[in-house]
C-alpha cells in the first residue's frame, strides 16, 4: 500500500463504494481500505457468526439455526425506491449484473390500533379501510394536483405557490383530515417527523411523485431489494471499482489521517506503512474527532418463524407506525423480508425495527414495534449515534460521508454521494452508460 | 443454427492467489491470444466464449461466462458475492511458485463455503512452459486434488496454450455430465447455470401493466362502485 494515489476511501458502506466505484469509473486511481475483514460497513448483511461476534461477543450461535451461510442479515432497515437515484446509479453503472433484485410484496400504516395495507391497485384502493368516501373524494383531488402541477403552467397551480405556501396550508386547502394528512405525510411521501407542515410545499409533492411512480413501476409496493440481502450492494460497487483498478484491502487497520503542516490530510497511516493520496474520503468511525452526532437510532433485528401476522402472510412487508399514531415525535419503521431473499432458511423470517431515539429508555420506544410481530425466536438491538461531518471536506480535504440514517429507503445516501462527489471534484455527477458486455 | 445460439448457459469463476496468471488464462481460452502486458487485472468483468461438447445426437452447445477477480484477491479482499450462483471453478496455482500453491486450501474453503454446494472445482497449475523453474510436482498436484475430492488437475500453459482447452472442457464435461445425472437442477438459477434462450442475471425490468396513478386517481370510480354495492346489499 507504500503508493500514492488519488482518493483513499476508508470503510466499506455503501457510501463509501457507490463513491470509489465512479470514481474509479473517472480515471481516478483508488484505495479502498476497511478495517473489518468483510464488505459492507454499518451496510453489509452478516451471517450468523458475524451477527453474534458483533451483538453478542463469547456468544456461541444455536445451532438450531442452521448453516451459517444462508443467513444474511442486514444491518440496517432499508429499501430501494424502485423509481429512485440508487436504482438509477445501479442501472447506468451496470452494477446490476452482479445483483438480482425483488420486489417487496406490500406495505402497511398502523391506524387505530391495527395495520392496514397501502392500497397498490384499485381494488385495494376500494378495499382499504384507510379513508372514508367523502375524503377520498378530497384525496384524489389533492393527488390529482400532485399529478397535474407543471412548472411553466400557472393553470395547474390552482392558486398554490408550490416554493412558498406550507404544506399545512395545501393540506387545509383541499380540506383533507388528520389522519388523511399522517398518511400522505408518511406512508407516501415518507417523512419521518412533522416537520415538513411547516415547509414549502414542493419537497412533499416530489417525495409523493417518486412514491407512486415507483409504485408504478411494478404494482404491490414502490420497493424492491437484493436477493442475499443489502449487503450485495456495496460488494457490487467495490466490484465496479475494482474493475477500473481500485484496491481492495479488507481487514486492514486504519492507524491514523496523516496531514501536512497546513493540516491538509495526505495520507493514510496502517502500521508501519504509509499511503497517500490528494483526498480521501471516510465513514464517521474514521474521523471520530470531524463527526457531531445529530441524534440517535434504536433498532431491533428479530429473527421470526412465521410472516408478520396480519400482512396476509406476504414474503416481505413495510409497515410505518407514524408518529401521532402512538403518541411520539417520530414514526416507527418495520421492515420484513424472507427467505425467499436468499437471507435466511425456510420458514425463516427477518423483521427490524427501528426509529430515532426520544427517550432515556430506547428499547422501550421500539415496543410498539415489536407488539406487531408476534413470537419472536432471537432479537438483537442496539442503539447507535447518527454522525455527520462537521466540514465540508474542501480545507483539509477529508470527505466524510454521513451515517445511514433512519429513513426507510436510499434516497438521502444518494443525495449524499452526489454532494461528496461535487465537493471533491468540483462537478455534479453526471452518470455514463458502462459499456455492455458484449464490448468487452 | 444461428452461431450465437447455445443450450446452457454456465457460470464459471477464476479463483486462486493474485500473480498466478488468471487472466492470462482467461485471455487464452477466449480470445487465443497471449499478451504479456497484463500487469494486473483492469477492466474485465467476465468474458464468453460458446464450446460444443459430446457427438452427434448428444452434442450440446454452451456458453461459457468465465468471471474474473478484478484484482481484489491481491489483497485477499475478494467480495462473498464473486462466488454466488458459480456452476465451476477453476483454481489456479503457478507451477513455479510453491507458496501460490500452499494457499489453495484456504481459497478451496472459501469456495465451498460461500458458492453453491453443487460447485465443480478443477485445478490448473499455470506457466507449465518454464519447466526449469518448476516448484511444484505434478504428483503433489494429483495428491492435493484426491485429498480435496478435486475432479481433475490440469498442468496449463497461456504462453503455448497448452492444456488450456482441456482444462475448461473438463469443467464443463463434469457439469453437463451432473445435469444430466440430475444432481444439478438446470432450472435452479441459483446453480450458475441456464437453459439458453434465457438470458443471464437479468435487471430489474418495469412492467407497463399497472398504472397506480390511473387506479388511485380513479376513486372517483370506486366511490360509486362502493354505493352501488351498497345500495345492492341494503
Amino acid at each position: 500500500m507504500d503508493e500514492e494515489y488519488d482518493v483513499i476511501v476508508l470503510g466499506t458502506g455503501l457510501t463509501e463504494c457507490v463513491l470509489s466505484g465512479l470514481l474509479s469509473v473517472d480515471g481516478k486511481k483508488v484505495l479502498h481500505i476497511d478495517r473489518n475483514d468483510y464488505y459492507g460497513a454499518d451496510s453489509a448483511s452478516l451471517n450468523l457468526t458475524q451477527l453474534y461476534a458483533l451483538f453478542r461477543p463469547g456468544e456461541q450461535r444455536p445451532e438450531s439455526l442452521g448453516r451459517d451461510r444462508d443467513w444474511c442479515v442486514d444491518l440496517v432497515p432499508k429499501f430501494l425506491m424502485a423509481n429512485g437515484d440508487l436504482t438509477n446509479i445501479l442501472i447506468y453503472t451496470d452494477v446490476t449484473r452482479y445483483i438480482e433484485f425483488k420486489q417487496i410484496a406490500g406495505s402497511y400504516v398502523y391506524r387505530d390500533g391495527r395495520i392496514a395495507k397501502v392500497p397498490g391497485n384499485e381494488m385495494e384502493a376500494l378495499k382499504s379501510p384507510l379513508m372514508s368516501l367523502f375524503e377520498k373524494r378530497r384525496a384524489k383531488k389533492f393527488l390529482e394536483w400532485v399529478n397535474n402541477y407543471r412548472e411553466d403552467d400557472p393553470s395547474t397551480y390552482k392558486d398554490i405557490n408550490i416554493d412558498r405556501d406550507s404544506m399545512e396550508s395545501v393540506f387545509k386547502k383541499f380540506g383533507l383530515q388528520s389522519g388523511t394528512q399522517d398518511f400522505i405525510g408518511h406512508a407516501m411521501a415518507l417523512y419521518l417527523d412533522d416537520a415538513y407542515l411547516k415547509k414549502p410545499a414542493r419537497e412533499t409533492r416530489e417525495r409523493i411523485l417518486l412514491y407512486a411512480s415507483s409504485i408504478a413501476k411494478f404494482g404491490k409496493s414502490p420497493y424492491i431489494y437484493p436477493l442475499y440481502g443489502l449487503g450485495e450492494l456495496p460488494q457490487g460497487f467495490a466490484r465496479l471499482s475494482a474493475i477500473y483498478g481500485g484496491t481492495y484491502m479488507l481487514n486492514q487497520p486504519v492507524d491514523e489521517i496523516v496531514y501536512g503542516d497546513d493540516g491538509v490530510a495526505i495520507g493514510v497511516r496502517s502500521g508501519d506503512q504509509v499511503a497517500k493520496a490528494k483526498q480521501i474520503i471516510g465513514d464517521p468511525s474514521y474521523f471520530r474527532e470531524k463527526v457531531r452526532s445529530v441524534g440517535r437510532l434504536v433498532r431491533a433485528i428479530c429473527i421470526l418463524n412465521h410472516p408478520i401476522p396480519n400482512t396476509d402472510n406476504l414474503d416481505s412487508v413495510q409497515i410505518i407506525i407514524p408518529q401521532n399514531q402512538v403518541k411520539r415525535k417520530h414514526d416507527i419503521y418495520i421492515a420484513g423480508i424472507s427467505s425467499v431473499h436468499n437471507v435466511c432458511p425456510k420458514g425463516y423470517y427477518l423483521a427490524i425495527i427501528s426509529t430515532i431515539v426520544e427517550t432515556a429508555n430506547p428499547l422501550s420506544e421500539i415496543a410498539p414495534g415489536l407488539k406487531l410481530l408476534g413470537p419472536v425466536v432471537e432479537s438483537f438491538s442496539r442503539v447507535q449515534e447518527i454522525y455527520e461531518p462537521v466540514t465540508d471536506g474542501t480545507k483539509d480535504q477529508c470527505y466524510i460521508s454521513k451515517s445511514v440514517d433512519a429513513t426507510s429507503h436510499f434516497e438521502t445516501l444518494t443525495c449524499d454521494v452526489r454532494d461528496i462527489y461535487k465537493r471533491m471534484t468540483g462537478t455534479d455527477l453526471v452518470l455514463k452508460q458502462r459499456p455492455k458486455m458484449e464490448d468487452q | 443454427m444461428d452461431k450465437e445460439s447455445y443450450d446452457y448457459l454456465v457460470k464459471i469463476v477464476l479463483a486462486g492467489p493474485s500473480g498466478t496468471g488468471k487472466s492470462c488464462l482467461l485471455q487464452r481460452f477466449v480470445k487465443n491470444q497471449w499478451d504479456d502486458q497484463v500487469s494486473h487485472t483492469v477492466g474485465i468483468d467476465f468474458a464468453s466464449r460458446i464450446i460444443s461438447v459430446g457427438m452427434g445426437n448428444q452434442q450440446k452447445r454452451i456458453k461459457l461466462q468465465i468471471w474474473d477477480t478484478a484484482g481484489q484477491e491481491k489483497f485477499r479482499s475478494v467480495a462473498r458475492n464473486y462466488y454466488r450462483g458459480a456452476a465451476g471453478a477453476v483454481l489456479v496455482y503457478d507451477v513455479t511458485n510453491k507458496d501460490s500453491f500452499e494457499e489453495l486450501s484456504s481459497w478451496l474453503s472459501d469456495i465451498r463455503a460461500m458458492a453453491p454446494s453443487t460447485i465443480c472445482v478443477v485445478l490448473a497449475g499455470s506457466k507449465s512452459d518454464l519447466q526449469n523453474q518448476r516448484q511444484v510436482s505434478t504428483e503433489e498436484a494429483a495428491e492435493f486434488c484426491s485429498e480435496k475430492h478435486i475432479s481433475s488437475a490440469h498442468e496449463t500453459s497461456s504462453y503455448t496454450g497448452s492444456n488450456v482447452e482441456e482444462c475448461f472442457l473438463s469443467v464443463v464435461s463434469t457439469i453437463i455430465t451432473r445435469i444430466e445425472l440430475g444432481e444439478i437442477d438446470p432450472q435452479d438459477q441459483s446453480l450458475g447455470i441456464q437453459y439458453g434462450d434465457l438470458s443471464f442475471r437479468r435487471p430489474v425490468h418495469p412492467s407497463s401493466t399497472s398504472n397506480w396513478w390511473t387506479s388511485i386517481t380513479n376513486w372517483d370510480d370506486l366511490v360509486r362502485l362502493e354505493r352501488q354495492t351498497r345500495s345492492y346489499c341494503c
